[in-house]
């Protein structure tokens, strides 16, 4: 049979950032795919190099709309060890409440936009309005939906008075409730599990062979997760189930991603309980002395990863960032053989790239 | 096996210098290494060591040449640090037995003009696309 070419991207309704993935059919099956990046390359991690530190802090939070805030955690923390500085103890819980926050809303754009690209309208339109709430939160305590600015070196720069916390309680009891709903759905309806079960399918060789992380790491049975293997900030005093799956597809990461939510969810809960009084910040030297630092730390889609180098100047030697997506993306000419046509969309997004982190 | 175990053996075998990185919670250990045992090196850590999964793959130019730092994972951290020698541009390529190493030798060989030997499509990954976006998967 004569195999034909399909271009699927940049700019395709079912690619929410560019890319391209070229799928060679022989009919309505996949017989081969290839994957082209590029097309949102900003050169970060070049521009990281002629910019200060302070800079920076506004650059890195814009490799992701989606995680910004993790990323300039993870950069700061590694800052932080570079100057011998800790953050307070109210700072890091803070940041772990966004961290979390910034979780959650990722996960249920995530699944938004799967069940969108099923077909499954109706979870689309629940997962985001109930996306809403949290991001109304994040933009209560930061000023910003997405964008939050929030970390400075040594510390953050916004506090939460005492008369939010039972309000941000109260809304995340209620989103509890709502997820809930989710979870019932994603598990029993017919519908879903017809699309996404067997669909996309890595074993746990696989996950080592590409040295995948997160939750698709997760949903194949491979237990790895840097809040509990690298504990950073407050992760090792807080109490939380790292979830896995064996089923290896598209469901198991469906369910995986859910389950992660109500985690994070009893994670804010746990950090606004205890959230300790004091500074949010300390003061630190200007010059940032000379060395080298690599940070892990748990993005939303899985380990992300800084190595900074210093020489002693105000700008960085270098800044190497990886994110999680680009060790799911390399899997998905393995995860499209054989499939059929229809099925090329609930891979795509059952793998929750975010192709701005990838590209840089 | 813990890494403490993999760098003891690892310096019985190869003795070759090692250092540290600072990371969280507990320092990266370093261990620097000839560009001439680097495969096999490589090789034993993946056949007989828990060490396989590859985080990623770090490059830097310094005053002594090209510098690639190869981050591994078991529980903590482990870099394998190579520096190639002066007027040297190649190194032998992970892909056949990590393929998870792909993007990444693809990514260091775009930006700092490196080969990888062995790696069968080292296509840039982010930048010099062809303009025809119909062309065969590669």
């Amino acid at each position: 049979m004569n195999r034909v070419t399909v271009p699927i991207g940049p700019q395709h309704p079912l690619l929410k950032e560019p890319m391209l993935v070229l799928l060679s059919m022989e009919g309505e099956q996949v017989m081969e795919s290839a994957l082209r990046l590029g097309y949102v390359h900003r050169g970060i991690e070049r521009l990281c190099q002629q910019r200060t530190y302070v800079q920076n802090l506004h650059l890195i939070e814009r490799v992701c709309g989606i995680c910004s805030h993790i990323h300039t955690t993870t950069f700061c923390q590694g800052i932080e060890r570079l100057l011998e500085v800790e953050a307070p103890p109210r700072a890091q819980y803070l940041r772990t409440l966004l961290c979390e926050l910034e979780r959650v809303h990722s996960h249920l754009l995530w699944l938004g936009v799967l069940a969108k690209h099923i077909g499954f309208d109706t979870i689309f339109m629940y997962a985001w309005r109930d996306r809403e709430i949290v991001l109304d939160i994040m933009e209560e305590i930061s000023g910003g939906r997405v964008s939050h600015a929030v970390n400075i070196v040594g510390g953050v720069r916004i506090d939460i008075d005492p008369a939010h916390h039972d309000t941000i309680l109260r809304r995340l009891d209620d989103l509890q409730a709502k997820i809930e709903i989710l979870q019932e759905v994603v598990e029993h309806e017919t519908s879903f599990r017809a699309r996404t079960q067997q669909i996309g399918y890595l074993s746990s060789g696989d996950i080592h062979r590409y040295c995948v992380v997160g939750p698709v790491a997760r949903a194949s049975g491979v237990d790895i997760d840097m809040r509990r293997d690298a504990p950073y900030g407050i992760y090792s005093q807080l109490n939380f189930k790292v979830i896995t799956r064996s089923e290896g597809d598209v469901w198991a990461r469906t369910l995986v991603r859910i389950d992660e939510v109500l985690q994070s969810l009893h994670l804010c809960r746990q950090t606004l309980d205890d959230l300790p009084r004091g500074e949010i910040s300390v003061r630190s030297k200007r010059r940032v002395p000379s060395g080298e630092v690599l940070v892990r730390a748990e993005a939303p889609r899985g380990e992300l990863v800084y190595y900074i180098q210093s020489d002693g100047s105000e700008k960085p030697a270098r800044v190497k960032i990886r994110t999680p997506t680009l060790t799911t993306l390399i899997t998905i000419p393995n995860q499209l053989r054989g499939l059929s046509l229809a099925d090329v969309s609930v891979v795509i997004s059952g793998v929750d790239m975010c192709v701005s982190c990838a590209d840089r | 096996m813990t890494r403490d175990e993999v760098i003891r053996k690892l310096v019985q075998k190869f003795p070759e210098p090692a250092g540290t990185i600072n990371s969280m919670p507990v320092d990266e250990k370093v261990i620097s290494i000839e560009l001439e045992s680097f495969h096999e090196i490589i090789t034993w850590l993946q056949k007989e060591t828990p060490f396989t999964h590859l985080t990623t793959i770090t490059a830097l130019k310094t005053e002594a040449g090209n510098t690639l730092l190869y981050h591994f994972w078991y529980k903590q951290g482990l870099t394998i640090k190579v520096v190639l020698p002066d007027g040297v541009k190649s190194i032998p390529s992970l892909v056949e037995q990590l393929p998870g190493a792909a993007y990444y030798e693809r990514e260091v060989a775009e930006m700092f003009g490196l080969d990888f030997e062995g790696h069968v499509n080292l296509m840039p990954l982010f930048k010099d696309l062809p303009a025809q976006n119909t062309e065969e998967p590669r």
